[in-house]
């Protein structure tokens, strides 16, 4: 049994340097993981086809269209047919089979439109900067490793706490002790969010790609694929048969009033049309339960079946009715993405998300203050270069937005000119950080270039969509207007924290050592 | 010597944990994590969903105790023989479960 005192040693050493090296990767994740949040609003502002202002309740009548549009485009072919229904996730309805792309239609005018290029550019780069998965092959799985060394360091940390609970003794305006106040209180405050986070992020990064040994070990040592051994039994779909005879089939709008009818307590955000036009047609209606959000999320979606030619109800999936696995599927999904919550929700978690941000901030800035006065290039250089990384991330992904708007909607390669520039901004800061000896000059620059970026997207956004703060004001377009105002906020935020950075004696500190005097 | 050096790197004990102490650690917790993962659906009743989720959910937690319990070793000999017997342990209720 090991000596109290080395148990502390053990302990404390162990938290440093995981959270050493987890820092820079999981501030990423919660960084791009915290803008994701607003995932379905920043859809609708990056996406010139999505702006109107959608009718009270997301509200649609596609009875004259659906036939016309199944038609036109052979959809009544498919196997399936899968509606997503207008929503504050995306206000157009989605038409989609297995074998053609997705068709988008204007819930007020009915019209198709040609969504090309513009389709949600910003949030799927921002996902994707957030799970890993613009690293090839093993950046998901390093980013759900993460998870597990955030999660080693939530509980290590409150181990560390509940040793030594006593209070640190410290002199007001040292530093070492102010930071290990906030990494105190900040890491204490969060301790559920992040045993969440990082316990769905580990299941959904590492888990879902390499769980191999649980299933050839469950399957008797046959199969070590877990998609074809749990996808029969948990995302199992209804099989209906059907004849090649025609038949009328009773308008979308009468049987989305039936399905409603019949299951008030579901909350429909799709249906799915089997053998459209044809007898024995049938229409499932699918949705979560509103009494039920977490069980009922994205995996394990609740759903009534009605007969489409004469609306009797066929079929009725109830949560009870539901494998227990899917249900806790379900909530694991739930607890990370938030699915079916609106903006109040998401706020929440987003000031979480920023809290666990300056916690890891606060952490780093503890272990600086060590190597402040130790003689080496170590402190110094690991100074820069996390200064590129924990705020040239907010430059390079400011400069994104700014981007979706400046370059031509039809532009074949944009998605490569704004990822590209992303990576050649970052990189720039990074040997900035490095060419310019005043540490202050680098964040105040870093900060004013955000400003000035967010600035300008709102700008290029009003004069190319035509859509300016104020009219989307006057005309409800609520999103637009709240994204923006976000925005100009954030802009001004950064302006007066870049002006505040030149009057704090704290970050002149950093720069009584560095590479232009020696090491 | 040699035999010596390697003794004294074994059964001494450290006041300050070295980098093969710790790198030992994470990789034997992450090893015995999946070990006893596929232990557990090996032993689990259910089908198939119900054998494997169970692992699935379980293993950060499972990284991390195994992690927080080979960190606390005396010396590296402990935490060798801990990452070997419950290896041989997980090696045979998986072959024979």
């Amino acid at each position: 049994m090991l000596a109290k005192t080395l148990f502390f040693k053990y302990l404390h050493r162990s938290h440093t340097i995981i959270g050493l090296i987890v820092l820079y990767f999981f501030y990423m994740s919660t960084y791009f993981g915290t803008l994701t949040f607003f995932m379905p609003y920043l859809k609708v502002w990056e996406s010139p086809s999505r702006h109107f202002v959608p009718s009270s309740e997301y509200a649609f009548n596609i009875d004259a269209t659906l036939n016309e549009v199944v038609e036109k485009y052979h959809l009544a072919n498919a196997k399936s047919i899968e509606i997503t229904l207008p929503s504050f996730r995306d206000p157009l309805l989605r038409l989609s089979t297995e074998s053609q792309n997705s068709l988008f239609i204007q819930p007020l005018t009915n019209e198709v439109l040609k969504v090309g290029r513009e389709e949600n550019l910003i949030s799927i780069f921002f996902n994707e900067l957030h799970t890993g998965s613009v690293i090839p092959l093993i950046g998901m799985p390093l980013m759900g490793a993460m998870s597990i060394g955030i999660l080693f360091l939530t509980l290590g940390g409150f181990w560390l706490y509940w040793q030594k609970r006593k209070p640190t003794k410290g002199v007001k305006g040292n530093w070492k002790y102010t930071w290990l106040s906030w990494h105190k209180i900040t890491g204490l405050g969060i301790i559920p969010y992040a045993l969440v986070f990082a316990c769905t992020g580990a299941f959904l990064g590492l888990m879902l790609s390499f769980s191999h040994p649980f299933a050839w070990s469950a399957s008797n040592k046959k199969e070590s694929n877990l998609r074809s051994l749990v996808v029969p039994i948990i995302f199992a779909q209804p099989k209906y048969t059907s004849s090649e005879t025609k038949a009328s089939m009773l308008p979308f709008s009468m049987l989305y009033k039936v399905a409603k009818t019949e299951y008030p307590r579901l909350e429909i955000v799709g249906a799915t049309l089997y053998h459209y036009g044809k007898e024995g047609a049938k229409v499932r209606f699918k949705g979560f339960d509103k009494d039920n959000v977490a069980q009922t999320g994205r995996t394990n979606r609740l759903s009534i079946t009605l007969d489409a030619v004469n609306g009797t109800v066929v079929e009725q999936k109830v949560l009870e009715n539901t494998h227990r696995i899917s249900r806790m599927l379900s909530a694991f999904y739930y607890f990370h993405f938030v699915p079916d919550e609106t903006l109040g929700m998401r706020v929440v978690l987003a000031c979480f998300g920023a809290v666990l941000a300056f916690c890891l901030v606060s952490g780093y800035l503890l272990w600086a203050e060590k190597n402040l006065h130790q003689k080496g290039w170590l402190g110094d250089l690991t100074n820069r270069v996390s200064i590129a990384v924990l705020i040239g991330i907010i430059p390079s992904s400011a400069i994104v937005p700014l981007l979706q708007w400046i370059l031509a909607f039809d532009l074949f390669d944009k998605e490569i000119w704004v990822r590209g520039t992303f990576y050649a901004f970052w990189s720039f800061w990074l040997f900035y950080c490095v060419f310019e000896r005043s540490i202050v000059t680098i964040i105040s620059r870093m900060l004013q270039a955000s400003a000035w970026f967010l600035l300008l997207a709102v700008l290029f956004h009003g004069l190319k969509s035509g859509f300016f703060i104020w009219k989307s004001f006057t005309l409800g377009a609520w999103t637009l207007f709240y994204m923006d105002t976000v925005f100009l906020v954030s802009a001004l935020i950064l302006f007066l924290l870049a002006k505040k950075v030149e009057r704090t004696d704290l970050f002149y500190r950093y720069e009584r050592k560095g590479v232009y005097d020696g090491y | 010597m040699f035999l010596t050096k390697l003794s004294h790197l074994f059964y001494a004990s450290k006041t300050v944990i070295g980098w093969v102490h710790g790198s030992l650690s994470v990789l034997g917790a992450f090893a015995l994590a999946y070990l006893c993962g596929t232990s557990l659906s090996a032993l689990l009743k259910g089908d198939m969903a119900e054998r494997i989720f169970p692992s699935m959910f379980l293993f950060p937690l499972l990284v991390c105790c195994f992690g927080f319990w080979l960190l606390f070793s005396k010396n590296l000999l402990h935490v060798t023989l801990k990452i070997a017997l419950l290896a041989l342990c997980n090696a045979c209720i998986i072959t024979f479960a």
